[in-house]
């Protein structure tokens, strides 16, 4: 029993929201069908840009970082810029898991996967469809969408632009170094 | 009450003589033709009486030739009031009258009352009649009723208006002696028992009630004078002004040994410099103080905000994780059977891993959760939440705290900073004189307000005094006015009865006089009422006074009254009174008077203008060849 209840600890500790998978799902889910990727056509290009975006989607302070900077040319202080470029690291790092996740939701044909050849990207899509319609509560992701709406005022091409056009966007035009590879 | 009665009449002067023969109780009949000197008769009783009489008046345009003519001349009345006899003697163009009584006693009184004469006659004579002097206030004058007021109802004479009843006034432009109100007075005093004390009594009323109006005005007057002073009289009171009083003393008194003190102090260096020293010391001291409590401060500022900040980190991770569970819930896509690299559902031995090796469950580094997992794992967040509210709550408190005590210690400094300054000040003049000023103008601003503050004490005795006499009038005017109401009441029953009586004896004697006259009454203001007002003929307004006269006789001789029971009547049958009916009421006094009491009626009249069976009562006749004034010379 003490056993039992040391595992639940020990996950308990271990659990980081970051990394929880169904967290980067369902924010991954509700952006595109906000922004409208339900098919071939209206694709999201270049899935890595995803990673950088999750962030911005979940935590309102980093999103009004942009916001304000938009709106102001109000450049962040200096704790907020090292918030940036903690944020960036992260998604950095986290880009092979919220790939492999992207996987698994392909298997599941809850989203499709495309290889673009033109950009050298893989491009996105939600299978609507499939997904179970309970799925999109909109109370429940009443801060994501409404994140969304506001992320895709600032930056309105979101959906083709291309990695390096968004990083410098979110982080680079702030004072963060940015080093894609 | 008392009787009067003239008992002879003479008059002495160098040309003229007259004496008269023994007057008589009951009816005296004096006959005479006109002119033969019959109103001459009963203007020497006036004249003796201390009654002012016109004819003698040399001032006057219709004077008597021969008595104002005369010269070293006098009147003496012999008469008696109840069984005390006493001889007037009054000299013309003189206005005391000599008093002697039978023992050969002479006293002496003016007629006309004076500063010089309070007493006069007419209170001799009243004092005798047993009818006490009355004072009466109308507005701010004070008159008293004397006898010639009281002779105006004793006197039927012929130059009067009988419809006034009342015999004329002299005329010297007193306008209250025949005012309405004497005149009542007049006739209640000579109908009534006890009206003398309760006009007494409101003589004293008036009087009280002018001193209480003029303690009032004082009062009054007073408070206005303070308010424009500037004291507010109601607000301030003798104690605290005497609190105030005191406790500036002892501040005066205070000041004034501290400045002896300062005087005397010399300026001393090394005491200074260590003063200076030492509060300097002490300025360090807090600004150290001071600036460890900011240092804290700002610490607590930052811990609270990273609290506040991990706060909303924890509460959005909690949003977080019910989408989390949700998500689990709606897609069930990971579970501990996915492989962690390609994601995909693997079938697994139970304690052992995806890649075959044996291991325990809760060695894994990467863990799947389940629905049950992930609630446990949101509420012990929640609790964290609660956690971190009071460490929230722990930081607020700590930083008030932290403002209280460099509060303190700004005050402090400042104040050390100020007095520093003071010294410093002090130093640069390099004496203490600055102090000594600052005291001696506080002294001055001291001593002005005990000045004030004396003023102010004074002036609040006297208004307690006036106060304390307003209120003392005012009191004993209440007490008055009550003892007066209830008396008044009293007096009202009494003269009721009086006025009854009086009605029923002149209705009576009108009724019989004239056959047209079925009810005589007298109104409210004791003026008779004929037929309810109806008759209106001039001629009813002789028997309507003569009666009236009597009616007085008449009650005074069936009733104990004040009325002293003598009437003088001169020549009625002039007034265009019928002989019948002056005869029918003649008849009716003198038969149907009672015999006890004496009184006297002396009419003076024409020759036979009387009934037959006067003629027994005929004292003397005068002729034109007979008059009255006998000329010495001629004798």
């Amino acid at each position: 029993m003490p056993n039992k209840q040391n595992l639940n600890v020990k996950k308990r500790i271990m659990f980081n929201k970051d990394e929880d998978y169904y967290f980067i799902t369902y924010n991954i889910l509700v952006f595109l069908d906000i922004l409208g990727c339900v098919s071939e056509k209206s694709k999201f290009l270049d899935y890595t840009k995803l990673s950088y975006i999750i962030p911005f989607i979940s935590n309102h302070l980093l999103l009004d970082l942009i916001v304000d900077f938009s709106q102001t040319n109000h450049l962040p202080n200096n704790e907020e810029i090292e918030l940036l470029r903690e944020t960036y690291y992260k998604s950095r790092l986290k880009l092979k898991l919220v790939t492999s996740i992207l996987f698994t939701l392909e298997r599941n044909e809850y989203i499709a996967l495309q290889k673009n050849l033109t950009r050298n990207t893989i491009d996105i899509w939600i299978r609507k469809d499939k997904i179970p319609e309970s799925f999109f509560n909109p109370s429940l992701y009443r801060i994501e969408i409404e994140h969304t709406k506001k992320l895709r005022e600032v930056s309105p091409r979101i959906r083709t632009l291309t990695v390096n056009t968004l990083l410098d966007q979110l982080f680079g035009n702030k004072g963060v170094t940015v080093w894609q590879v | 009450m008392a009787s009067l009665m003239i008992r002879r009449v003479r008059y002495v002067g160098e040309n003229y003589v007259y004496t008269s023969p023994e007057l008589k109780p009951g009816l005296n009949i004096i006959e005479g033709k006109n002119g033969s000197g019959k109103t001459t008769f009963s203007d020497l009783i006036s004249f003796g009486l201390g009654i002012y009489v016109r004819q003698y008046d040399r001032k006057e345009r219709e004077i008597h030739k021969e008595i104002c003519g005369d010269k070293d001349n006098y009147v003496l009345l012999e008469i008696s009031i109840d069984d005390s006899k006493y001889e007037l003697k009054r000299h013309l163009n003189n206005n005391t009258i000599f008093v002697s009584d039978t023992i050969g006693n002479v006293e002496s009184y003016a007629v006309y009352r004076s500063e010089s004469n309070p007493v006069i006659f007419s209170d001799w004579l009243l004092s005798k009649l047993k009818i006490e002097v009355v004072e009466i206030y109308q507005g701010s004058r004070k008159f008293k009723i004397n006898f010639p007021d009281l002779y105006r109802l004793i006197h039927y004479d012929q130059d009067s208006i009988p419809r006034k009843i009342y015999k004329e006034h002299r005329t010297d432009n007193s306008f209250i002696a025949d005012s309405l109100q004497i005149r009542k007075v007049i006739f209640e005093l000579l109908i009534g028992h006890q009206f003398s004390e309760y006009h007494a009594l409101v003589g004293d009323l008036n009087k009280l009630e002018r001193e209480r109006d003029t303690a009032k005005s004082l009062f009054n007057n007073y408070i206005k004078m303070a308010g424009d002073m500037g004291y507010d009289l109601s607000k301030i009171t003798m104690d605290t002004v005497n609190i105030d009083l005191s406790s500036s003393n002892l501040e005066l008194d205070k000041l004034q040994i501290y400045r002896e003190d300062r005087k005397k102090l010399k300026y001393n260096s090394t005491q200074l410099d260590r003063q200076l020293i030492q509060l300097r010391t002490e300025i360090v001291h807090i600004e150290r103080d001071y600036s460890v409590c900011q240092r804290t401060r700002r610490n607590v500022i930052v811990e609270h905000k990273s609290l506040l900040d991990l706060k909303e980190d924890i509460i959005r991770e909690v949003t977080h994780l019910k989408k989390i569970i949700s998500a689990h819930e709606e897609l069930n896509l990971f579970s501990p059977n996915t492989c962690p690299c390609c994601l995909k559902r693997v079938e697994r031995k139970e304690n052992h891993c995806i890649c075959g090796s044996t291991i325990d469950e809760s060695q894994y580094e990467k863990f799947f959760y389940s629905s049950e997992e992930y609630l446990d794992i949101l509420k012990s967040k929640q609790k964290s939440v609660d956690t971190i509210d009071i460490g929230i709550n722990s930081c607020e408190e700590e930083m008030n705290e932290i403002g209280r005590k460099s509060l303190k210690l700004e005050l402090a400094r400042d104040n050390i900073r100020a007095h520093l300054k003071e010294i410093e000040k002090d130093i640069s003049i390099y004496s203490n004189d600055n102090e000594v000023n600052r005291l001696n103008d506080e002294i001055l601003l001291q001593k002005s307000k005990i000045q004030k503050l004396d003023q102010q004490r004074i002036i609040l005795i006297k208004y307690t005094s006036l106060e304390e006499q307003f209120t003392e009038k005012k009191e004993d005017y209440n007490d008055l006015f009550r003892r007066i109401t209830k008396l008044e009441s009293s007096l009202k029953t009494i003269i009721e009865k009086q006025l009854k009586l009086f009605n029923v004896i002149y209705n009576n004697l009108m009724t019989e006089t004239a056959d047209d006259i079925n009810k005589a009454v007298i109104d409210e203001n004791y003026m008779p009422i004929i037929n309810d007002g109806e008759y209106k003929q001039a001629s009813t307004n002789v028997p309507k006074r003569f009666m009236y006269y009597l009616t007085l006789l008449k009650m005074s001789i069936d009733s104990d009254i004040p009325y002293p029971r003598f009437l003088l009547i001169d020549t009625p049958e002039n007034l265009g009174i019928d002989n019948e009916n002056l005869d029918r009421c003649l008849q009716k006094i003198v038969s149907e008077t009672r015999i006890d009491v004496q009184f006297q009626v002396i009419l003076t009249t024409g020759i036979n203008k009387y009934p037959q069976e006067f003629k027994g009562y005929v004292r003397e006749t005068l002729t034109e060849e007979d008059r009255l004034l006998k000329n010495k010379k001629m004798e």
